[in-house]
């Protein structure tokens, strides 16, 4: 039996293995230069927070050092000096700060989640007459320019005597909060199947027992997500607290603003400030990474 | 049955309706009438004086307003333009990427959420003209970053870009990763190249998505004050002040309210126009 001659074909094979090996490495440089730019860019991007957290370590000597010490002996002096255990040249009550943000992003996160969550079940499961008009007009408020709306709500906290109390910023970031809540979970309820509820109706269940003992319990995942969304918006916030607060209701950001004014030279004790702001965002950020996108669009982001 | 649902859907929603109404739309509208009188808060006891359409005029006519609003949108316009492009890059990159995704994109997303006040501040010492580390790593000499008129405002841009790109970044990943692959077997097949299938196919069918991040980056940056507050406040000589920081100025360092209320509706009509072409295309999304 004669066997098949092998050179006729030999040649175009050998062409076809060489030109899939040398796109098989094309492929391999291409995906090691996307790496490679993936890094650069995630340093360039990280570089502003790794300075926080370096610095916030730094005796002053090392941060005002030409050129830039890289590799430096860290000290808890800035920390320190923050919780009041060594002097500090700035005068200030970190405690105040601390409590009056986690009061004030707390309360308006809770009133915003009461009052939303049925809002949202019905924007995304009911029809009712003007369901369009009152959804675009809770979307209308929330791309206000938070000036336009702070002068107004600074003279009303002024008649009723609010000014400067927690009160007042709860209200104030219930008008972002409200909107944001009832967009996200909106979309979170529109994800869940309508069977759920129709089941629990043939079972017999009223429209308010399909919502608050089916759909609820299954929404936590959303629930926790667009209370963090929440509770961050406040968190961040600058314009509202600096407006409406001065001595009793301050927030950290405005603990943060005040060392400016006073421009030492304390760089550490400001970064180290900055890092008990910054880091719980940050780790709240890594945590609703999977619902950054339904967040983002809800609006997510006070700009 | 159609009576019930009306009625269940409205209990529903009727209280934060309500809440929305009281804390924000009746402030609002309070807001349009002081912004036809002059009312001054520093004098004590305050008189409210009925001016007619003067404070609009008086903004309309002062050069401050329009070298403001000519840096607001210069601004605005600079800082979603560069993150709109780097955004897109790393999106691109992400897509592709062969490992690590996840890992890329946590990093890249954590300065959108930082709190501005935070940013602003550590920008500030990044900037600083002697040991700050712009001038340190680049070897710029001694630039006075936040000094110059024009250094400052490419300083205050880069630092918002910096904080914005991820926004964008994050929803055109999301808008890349949600297209169908069909088109680009086809392309692939008719022969097109890497660039043609980009081009052609890639961008038209994430044309929507762009549009959604440009629309809602464009009304975020034009309200901007956190990071300018800390950067420069406003300076040198106003040359970083936007519509905003001009506001708070009138409104609660003049304590001209009237004045500052006609100020924030000249702002609320740009953002109208803006919001209504993203809520256009948001509904024409949804139909």
């Amino acid at each position: 039996m004669p066997t098949q001659p092998p050179a006729q074909p030999m040649p175009h094979a050998a062409t076809a293995a060489r030109r899939r090996v040398s796109r098989r490495q094309r492929r391999r440089l291409e995906d090691a230069l996307t790496v490679l730019a993936l890094i650069v860019a995630t340093v360039i991007f990280f570089f502003p927070i790794y300075t926080i957290l370096s610095v916030s370590f730094k005796a002053p000597i090392d941060i005002m050092a030409t050129p830039i010490k890289w590799f430096f002996r860290p000290t808890l002096d800035n920390y320190l000096a923050l919780i009041g255990l060594r002097p500090s040249e700035f005068q200030f009550d970190l405690p105040l700060h601390f409590r009056n943000s986690l009061i004030v992003g707390g309360g308006s996160t809770l009133l915003s989640l009461i009052l939303g969550t049925p809002a949202a079940y019905a924007f995304a499961r009911v029809r009712f007459r003007g369901q369009n008009a009152s959804l675009l007009f809770l979307l209308a408020l929330r791309m206000l320019p938070p000036i336009t709306t702070v002068i107004p709500l600074f003279l009303l906290m002024r008649n009723l005597r609010l000014l400067d109390t927690q009160l007042a910023l709860i209200l104030a970031y219930t008008t972002f909060n409200l909107p944001f809540i009832v967009w996200m979970l909106r979309s979170f309820f529109l994800d869940l199947p309508q069977e759920l509820e129709e089941a629990s109706w043939i079972d017999g269940a009223t429209r308010w027992q399909g919502f608050s003992r089916v759909i609820l319990p299954l929404s936590a995942p959303g629930l926790v997500a667009s209370a963090i969304f929440s509770l961050m918006l406040s968190w961040n916030d600058f314009i509202f607290a600096v407006i409406l607060t001065s001595r009793k209701a301050p927030t950290l950001p405005m603990l943060i603003a005040g060392f400016t004014t006073e421009m030492g030279v304390s760089w550490g004790i400001m970064m180290a400030a900055g890092s008990v702001v910054v880091l719980p965002v940050l780790l709240f950020t890594l945590f609703v990474q999977r619902y950054l996108v339904m967040g983002l669009t809800s609006g997510a982001v006070k700009g | 049955m159609r009576d019930t649902a009306e009625r269940f859907g409205w209990a529903l929603v009727a209280p934060t309706l309500a809440v929305m109404v009281l804390i924000l739309a009746l402030p609002l509208l309070f807001s349009l009438y002081i912004s036809f009188h002059r009312w001054d808060l520093s004098v004590v006891p305050s008189r409210i004086d009925w001016v007619g359409l003067d404070n609009y005029r008086e903004h309309l006519t002062s050069a401050e307003f329009w070298r403001v609003m000519r840096f607001t949108f210069l601004y605005t316009f600079s800082v979603v333009g560069g993150s709109f492009l780097i955004g897109l890059v790393l999106a691109l990159l992400l897509k592709r990427a062969p490992v690590a995704r996840g890992f890329f994109t946590a990093m890249l997303t954590l300065p959108m959420m930082m709190t501005p006040i935070v940013a602003g501040l550590v920008w500030r010492l990044m900037y600083n003209p002697t040991y700050g580390a712009i001038n340190q790593i680049f070897g710029l000499g001694q630039i006075s970053w936040l000094g110059e008129v024009r250094t400052a405002m490419i300083a205050v841009i880069l630092t918002t870009i910096w904080q914005s790109t991820p926004f964008i970044m994050i929803l055109l990943l999301a808008g890349l990763q949600s297209l169908p692959e069909e088109p680009f077997e086809a392309a692939l097949i008719d022969g097109a190249s890497r660039w043609q299938s980009f081009r052609h196919v890639t961008l038209p069918l994430l044309m929507p998505t762009i549009m959604v991040a440009l629309l809602i980056r464009t009304i975020f940056e034009f309200r901007a004050f956190d990071v300018i507050w800390i950067l420069t406040t406003g300076g040198p000589a106003g040359a970083t002040e936007t519509l905003s920081l001009l506001n708070f100025r009138i409104s609660f360092r003049h304590f001209a309210v009237g004045e500052g209320a006609a100020l924030s509706w000249l702002m609320l009509i740009v953002t109208i126009v803006l919001s209504a072409g993203f809520i256009a295309s948001l509904y024409r999304r949804n139909q």
